[in-house]
């Protein structure tokens, strides 16, 4: 069955352009994007390989800071108060829309990408991460104040394991989150990456090189996605026999 | 009735408030009108459901919970009961193993006042009698255990100051025995 829903897309694509007959300037047909595979200079797969460490280093950046962030507004009260009315504002702020400031601040360079991802989908993981710090399952509140525990206290036995198993969903998310800035990041001020390539396509109506960008995208996407999947098996071992 | 008892039981049908109840006694749901609750330094609820930490072998949720070294846990007499088990991860063991170790964490604990809701659930006849003599005969020498148990059958032979829930939510009155078999 699985085999047939990676097919689908496939199938649906061969019987548009060549049963349904759409011309090849609204849908590129198969061939032509496979050519477009070997016209390209640089190489698609230079192209597809910045996006992918832009994407992977970034999400990472942002998983690590968002966790860490969510951590300290728990622990501290301090800096609950003072930071938590500024992030869950900025949290309504959709992330592309601050694209063009970090433009702005650092120009054309990688730096600003990684930081644009890292406030994008950090600020959404820090929020998550102190709402599931915050509300644990009654059975472990009712631990805590039954041998005189503070929660709070409990970084390594309670919190981190709890949050990581809790949080796998939320970064499955951002990772969308996190291609889709790394795609607009490139739009506006790159010379390489999938998102230029698509740009560059986009205005000489290369339309085959869209389709070939677009199906690398959601293979980079499947990939990590199913890294991060398989990542977390490994660490919430005792999620197996449950 | 706490006041003269070390060890008190209290039965009543499903949904009729006994858990509510014992939240209330260990001060893990904050009464609107009572006043009068149980004074201790240490009070603990074990729940129905059980709160190991599935990340962590059986030692570890002692030893991570309480003050207390390995070797003091091997020296417990009820070491016998979960050795076999205990080094294991919690998420591995069966649910009686879980109680089991929920049970033997609270006893090594030794609060001054234990409310133990349903704590029989999942374990063997053999074992759910050799707990309620351990808690009778020892444990309530230094601490004031307050269980709730749909089971008659656990208390068989034992003669335990009762309470019984009369009719469903909400609740007005909790009787005693004779009160109860005169009904």
């Amino acid at each position: 069955m699985s085999i047939i829903g990676v097919l689908l897309l496939p199938a649906i694509w061969f019987y548009l352009h060549y049963v349904v007959k759409i011309g090849e300037r609204f849908l590129p047909s198969p061939e032509s994007v496979y050519q477009a595979i070997f016209n390209l200079d640089p190489n698609i797969f230079s192209h597809a390989f910045d996006t992918l460490i832009r994407f992977v280093v970034g999400s990472f950046l942002g998983i690590v800071a968002g966790i860490l962030i969510g951590f300290i507004l728990h622990r501290s009260q301090i800096v609950r108060r003072l930071l938590l009315p500024t992030i869950q504002a900025l949290r309504a702020t959709p992330p592309i829309a601050a694209v063009p400031f970090f433009l702005l601040w650092f120009g054309f360079s990688d730096i600003g990408r990684y930081i644009l991802i890292v406030f994008g989908i950090g600020i959404s993981l820090a929020i998550t991460t102190y709402q599931i710090l915050e509300s644990p399952p009654e059975k472990f509140r009712v631990l805590f104040k039954s041998f005189s525990l503070n929660p709070r206290a409990q970084i390594m036995s309670f919190s981190l394991p709890y949050v990581l198993q809790e949080i796998l969903p939320t970064i499955r998310f951002s990772l969308a989150t996190a291609i889709g800035l790394v795609l607009v990041s490139e739009f506006l001020g790159s010379q390489t990456g999938l998102g230029y390539l698509i740009q560059v396509s986009r205005s000489t109506f290369s339309l085959q090189v869209v389709v070939l960008a677009n199906i690398l995208l959601g293979f980079i996407l499947v990939v990590v996605d199913w890294g991060a999947i398989r990542l977390w098996d490994k660490l919430l071992f005792w999620k197996k026999q449950d | 009735m706490l006041n003269d008892a070390s060890f008190l039981i209290i039965k009543g049908p499903s949904g009729c408030g006994k858990t509510t109840l014992l939240k209330l006694l260990t001060d893990n749901l904050l009464p609107k009108s009572v006043t009068e609750l149980p004074k201790a330094s240490r009070k603990s609820l074990i729940l129905q459901e059980d709160a190991l930490f599935p990340w962590m072998t059986g030692t570890e949720n002692i030893t991570k919970v309480l003050d207390i070294t390995e070797k003091e846990i091997t020296e417990h007499p009820l070491y016998q009961k979960v050795s076999t088990y205990i080094s294991q991860y919690a998420y591995q063991m069966s649910y009686g193993q879980r109680r089991m170790i929920e049970l033997f964490r609270v006893i090594l604990f030794k609060p001054d006042f234990l409310c133990l809701d349903e704590p029989f659930n999942f374990l063997d006849p053999v074992n759910r009698r050799f707990f309620l003599e351990y808690l009778v005969k020892e444990a309530a020498k230094t601490t004031t255990i307050v269980m709730t148990t749909h089971y008659s059958e656990d208390t068989t032979g034992i003669h335990l100051p009762t309470l019984y829930f009369h009719g469903q939510y909400p609740i007005n009155k909790l009787l005693n025995e004779h009160e109860f078999k005169n009904l």
